[in-house]
């Protein structure tokens, strides 16, 4: 034991005695263990920003989105077109498009319409503009919304299109801080609704919401659908007042003339669900009289897709990684074997006194280990501060985890032992009477 | 003694374990070490036999103390005893007042007696010495000669190779080596009828 202690003692004194030598060992094993660590931080952020996007839109659905065709474009398609000037009608996106599809997709679980009206809540002098989402209970259930108070909404409110409201958290904290909402009304522009029920905070990444289109659900109040529709205003109707502003004010403001903003259709099987969102596309585009006033997403397949790509860069990611973690291998070879060779006469004198392989192999491994460790350690802060300095200057989200310390660590440990091994049984493990006797015989050491 | 090739230091080496014959036995106190694994060989370099070399061979990092006690670590002796033996062995050798220098802070003849004083710090029985003088000056090689003289003196064999005729003189029992064998191996009438 004191002997392994001497000899670890020695080891130290070899490394100190060459310190530049040591540190250029060891940034080998720093670059590559702290290279490690941070790309296995980027890969497991990103897959981790993908799987809590795959948690927010649910799975198996397919989202079709109303939008409103460019003047131009449906003006240039007339002209082209063999036609009148008028430009082709579409009655836009309505619950009967709903009932067709439920019709006719065949694996159908659930279809959601969502239609967003803009407008200010009132209650108690307080003001504030926010969406009102005029949805059915396969919103809640689509979205993974959970309530933290209340009830959905049930059949009958539903069926009558009762003024019934459910509201967002946020909402909540500003209209009613202290009391309970359950059963108070609050105004939404024209029309008093009745709360019965208060959502659960969603918390999710502004940046994760924004990539999936999907609104901040804790600052809306929701209602049924065809409370909306009835209470508010239905776009698919031509109603007197919006004849009237037409001719007033010549280019229609408000030209959306869309029913439902969002329908959300969740399949049965996911196998089906490229098929279903085909079948559904020709279907819209019949009814929509062959004008595409819509657009359909597959947020699963696009967010597959996207896992894919991320997949591949991790692996090629990993595969540098690991090249750099190999190169610092060798790197310590290198410099062990260099060593070795250079204190190829140290070795004799020692042996010449009395030391055994033992000795002369712990005094190297020491030296090896020390080395590394050091390396490792440094490499494991670097890693880790790169992970962070990257997640917060190039705005991607890192994940530094344990086992990917311990992986790079133990990496690195092994290419040390093994890189080491070689330049140290080159000399050490052969006995005095073979190949490398002539190192240890007394006229080489006194050369 | 021997021209240059003939085997001296082979010799050398095999007497000092650093190197086993190809054919042949070799005795050392009725044991046979030819065959010994290296563990063990080690440890008869270690206990046994002191080296001295022509060209000192000590370590340029350690102080001369850390130098000679270095085959006291190797027996697994704890420090402060290994720095004490090596300081009273240093005494001997004369130089008390260099225990802290570095080597290359000695001059030749020092140098060469912080190898000495290594050679002698595990008490070995044999002492083997390949041309212990042949890179110092005539003075500073009597003072060397001088100290063997006295290990001599304490019941120690030193075995030692030399190309001089008045070093060798110093010698009880003289072997001349040519072409890898022994050519003559004589009583060196002169000291042994001084001595009786
Ligand atoms: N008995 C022997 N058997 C086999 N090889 C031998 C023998 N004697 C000498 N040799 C070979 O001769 C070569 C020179 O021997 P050695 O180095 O011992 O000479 P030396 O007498 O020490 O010379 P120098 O005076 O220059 O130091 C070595 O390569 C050694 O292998
Ligand atoms: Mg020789």
């Amino acid at each position: 034991m004191q002997r392994i202690l001497f000899n670890f003692y020695i080891a130290m004194e070899a490394v100190f005695a060459n310190r530049l030598r040591a540190l250029l060992t060891a940034l080998g094993i720093i670059f590559g263990v702290a290279a490690v660590i941070a790309m296995l931080a980027i890969g497991y952020g990103a897959k981790q920003s993908i799987l809590e996007q795959m948690k927010l839109i649910g799975t198996n659905n397919i989202a079709i989105k109303a939008f409103v065709p460019e003047e131009e474009e449906a003006a240039s398609s007339s002209s082209t077109g063999n036609k009148s000037n008028k430009k082709p009608w579409s009655p836009g996106l309505t619950m009967e498009d709903v009932a067709a599809i439920e019709r006719v997709i065949p694996n159908l679980e659930k279809t959601s319409p969502e239609m967003e009206i803009s407008t200010s809540a009132i209650r108690a002098g307080k003001l504030q503009s926010l969406k009102c989402v005029g949805v059915t209970n396969a919103f809640f259930e689509l979205n993974n919304l959970e309530l933290s108070q209340g009830n959905f909404f049930s059949d009958w409110h539903i069926r009558n299109g009762r003024p019934v409201c459910i509201i967002g958290k946020s909402v909540q904290i500003k209209f009613f801080p202290e009391e309970n909402p359950i059963g108070q009304t609050i105004k939404c522009g024209n029309t008093w609704l009745t709360i019965v029920g208060v959502m659960e905070r969603r918390v999710a990444s502004s940046k994760s919401l924004e990539q999936l289109g999907i609104r901040d659900y804790n600052s809306d109040i929701y209602l049924p659908v065809s409370t909306a529709l009835l209470r508010f205003k239905n776009r698919a109707k031509i109603t007197r007042a919006d004849i009237g502003n037409q001719f007033n004010e010549g280019s229609n403001t408000n030209d959306n003339y869309h029913q439902l903003d969002r329908l959300v259709i969740r399949i049965k099987d996911s196998e089906y669900l490229q098929a279903s969102s085909d079948v559904v596309a020709r279907l819209l585009k019949r009814r929509h009289r062959e004008l595409v006033d819509y657009e359909i997403q597959v947020p699963e397949l696009l967010l597959q897709q996207q896992q894919k790509t991320q997949e591949t860069f991790n692996f090629v990611l990993a595969v540098i990684a690991g090249i750099s973690l190999l190169v610092g291998g060798i790197g310590i070879m290198n410099i062990m074997l260099a060593s070795v060779l250079e204190r190829i006469k140290e070795i004799g004198i020692r042996r010449s006194l009395g030391a055994n392989k033992k000795d002369i192999i712990y005094q190297f491994l020491f030296e090896a280990v020390f080395i590394s460790l050091i390396g490792g350690l440094i490499g494991v802060v670097l890693g880790v501060v790169s992970a962070k300095t990257i997640a917060s200057y190039a705005d991607i989200p890192t994940v530094v985890t344990a086992w990917s310390i311990l992986l790079s660590f133990w990496c690195s440990s092994l290419s040390r032992f093994n890189f080491w091994n070689f330049p140290c049984s080159k000399s050490c493990k052969s006995r005095p009477d073979q190949s490398l006797a002539h190192r240890l015989r007394m006229d080489s050491i006194s050369s | 003694m021997g021209p240059s090739g003939s085997g001296k230091s082979t010799l050398m080496n095999l007497l000092g374990c650093l190197d086993t014959p190809t054919s042949g036995k070799y005795f050392l106190s009725n044991i046979d070490v030819s065959l010994m694994p290296d563990d063990d060989l080690a440890k008869v370099r270690n206990e046994e036999i002191g080296f001295v070399f022509q060209s000192f061979n000590l370590l340029p990092r350690m102080s001369a103390l850390e130098n000679v006690s270095l085959p006291l670590v190797y027996s697994g002796i704890t420090k402060s005893k290994r720095l004490a033996k090596a300081r009273d062995v240093l005494a001997q050798v004369g130089l008390s007042d260099r225990a802290q220098h570095r080597p290359n802070e000695l001059s030749g003849g020092q140098r060469q007696r912080v190898a000495i004083a290594r050679a002698l710090v595990n008490e070995p029985s044999i002492i083997l010495a390949d041309e212990p003088t042949g890179n110092l000056d005539t003075k500073t090689s009597n003072e060397i000669m001088q100290i063997f003289e006295t290990i001599y003196d304490a019941g120690n064999t030193i075995i030692l190779v030399t190309h001089e005729q008045d070093i060798a003189a110093h010698a009880h029992r003289l072997i001349n080596m040519r072409d890898g064998v022994i050519a003559s191996d004589i009583q060196n009438e002169s000291i042994v009828r001084i001595q009786q």
